[in-house]
């Protein structure tokens, strides 16, 4: 190929007649008018900081069964469009292998079917808002007690494993934005407690087929997790290599009193890993995922215990879905006051 | 300085050739609708203080462009150039390939692609549109034109 056929192939696609718009310039001043209700908002929000602490947050939205985390609100625009394939930063090459949407004015729920060849799957969803109810991912069939759910509203692709049924040859995802339940927001103490409406945004959903890379891809070296934390001193690390490394054992004297861990990863799917912890071999109850860092502050979510008497902690490692040879690099760090 | 009264007419007059600028880098309509109204409302907010409308508008365009994709596409690469096997000797199909390789090239790369080869300026001139040096360009263009498989024996003419 020569730069004259590049140059021709531009032109020839610039030269393709575009869909007209007769509406574009009254949809430019509503973005302009949005934008500007945002700084109103911001400025507003700026001033407000400090009867922002006692603003009361009363009941939030409750979905039908479980509670999406975060919801942000993001302008509108055109549906997103879903890539058909692409390749991650560690060589795994997705495939888009069906495709569906929640618009913004139609269903809050709707059913996908697509085939399962033994390949892993995960779901992907890019939207625009507003949206306070991100839709959750149900699969007939499941073993998960609590069905995945998207979290954030905006144009960048989210991926979650998906849960394929034993001996499924196709598998039937719902994307569900339907909550129950109410919630009611309190701008000021005593004043009046103002019931919310859910609002769904225009959703683009799909169900992504991911081939492993043929080598395990070694995760990046991960950073230091911080010797200090507020009150917190940094007493011990543990590290390992995700699949090989699956637990890691503390010996805490009895003296310590509440202690806490703390867990950094790297790899693509270090977000998927998922820690429990052992107390003296009694479950501590809680599964917590793994913070990743490549920039800014480090991403603090502890989890705390309270100890009485010489303990042993075990931290047991689990991933959210398949991981062939995508490997993540973990460390725990064990925290005691000081 | 531009007036604001004009920004309509601006908008009318301009619109076709910026959404097929736009097309190009997008490669998808929708899309490049979007970019380009985010981008007239961007520059609707700086209007009084600009002196080339257009020149401002593309370069809001690329920067939002490139934004959106790193954003969409942070931890993702696009996959490899053409691929290995020989596409048959159609003249139509290798020119599909071509603009499907081009559209998997990085945000940057295909700004710089579409800026050279469709808008044909220079790189002096793409560098100060895109806000990098001219040496950037040039190593951007020639990693760009290597995955598109562009013979390189014409490449070197142009390092202008």
């Amino acid at each position: 190929m020569t730069i004259e056929n590049l140059r021709d192939v531009l032109r020839e696609h610039a030269d393709l007649l575009p869909p007209p718009n007769p509406s574009r310039d009254e949809q430019v001043r509503d973005r302009v008018r949005r934008t500007r209700v945002r700084r109103r908002i911001a400025v507003g929000a700026m001033g407000a900081a400090v009867v922002a602490a006692a603003v009361a947050l009363a009941v939030p939205l409750l979905p039908a069964t479980t509670q999406p985390e975060t919801t942000t609100t993001v302008s509108g625009g055109p549906m997103p469009v879903l890539p058909e394939q692409f390749t991650s930063a560690d060589g795994t090459g997705y495939r888009l292998v069906g495709r569906t949407a929640i618009e913004k004015t139609g269903d809050a729920k709707v059913t996908l079917k697509v085939p399962y060849t033994g390949k892993p799957l995960d779901v992907g969803g890019m939207c625009v808002g507003p949206d306070n109810t991100p839709p959750r991912v149900e699969v007939e069939g499941s073993r998960l007690r609590r069905p995945v759910s998207f979290t954030n509203c905006d144009r960048e692709l989210r991926l979650h494993p998906l849960d394929v049924p034993e001996g499924a040859t196709e598998v039937t995802v719902t994307f569900n934005t339907v909550t129950s339940g109410w919630g009611c927001v309190q701008e000021d103490p005593g004043g009046p407690c103002v019931t919310q409406t859910p609002a769904h945004g225009s959703w683009a959903l799909g169900v992504y087929e991911w081939t492993p890379p043929t080598q395990p891809v070694a995760p990046e070296p991960l950073r230091n997790i911080p010797d200090r934390l507020g009150e917190w001193q940094l007493t011990e690390t543990r590290s390992g290599l995700w699949p090989q490394d699956t637990t890691a054992t503390f010996e805490v004297g009895g003296q310590a009193g509440r202690v806490a861990l703390d867990k950094l990863c790297s790899g693509e799917l270090a977000t998927r890993l998922q820690f429990s912890f052992k107390v003296n071999g009694q479950s501590g109850g809680v599964t917590s995922a793994c913070g990743v860092w490549t920039s800014g502050e480090f991403p603090m979510a502890m989890d705390e215990l309270d100890l009485t008497e010489p303990t042993t902690i075990t931290v047991e490692l689990s991933m959210a879905g398949q991981s062939t040879n995508r490997p993540v690099r973990w460390s725990v760090g064990l925290f005691e006051r000081s | 300085m531009a007036d604001r009264a004009i920004f309509q007419d601006f908008v009318v007059a301009r619109s076709d050739r910026l959404l097929r600028f736009a097309y190009l880098l997008t490669h998808d309509w929708a899309t490049a609708e979007d970019l380009l109204q985010e981008s007239l409302a961007k520059a609707w907010f700086a209007w009084p203080g600009i002196d080339e409308p257009e020149a401002y508008v593309r370069r809001v365009l690329i920067t939002t462009y490139t934004s959106w994709w790193r954003r969409r596409w942070r931890r993702e690469l696009p996959s490899d150039g053409l691929p290995d096997q020989p596409v048959h000797d159609q003249v139509a199909d290798e020119r599909a390939a071509l603009w499907q390789a081009v559209g998997r090239l990085p945000a940057r790369q295909r700004a710089v692609i579409v800026l050279r080869f469709y808008e044909d300026l220079p790189v002096a001139e793409v560098a100060q549109l895109i806000g990098c040096n001219p040496g950037t360009v040039k190593s951007q263009t020639a990693k760009a034109l290597a995955k598109l498989r562009i013979d390189e024996s014409v490449v070197k003419e142009l390092q202008r």
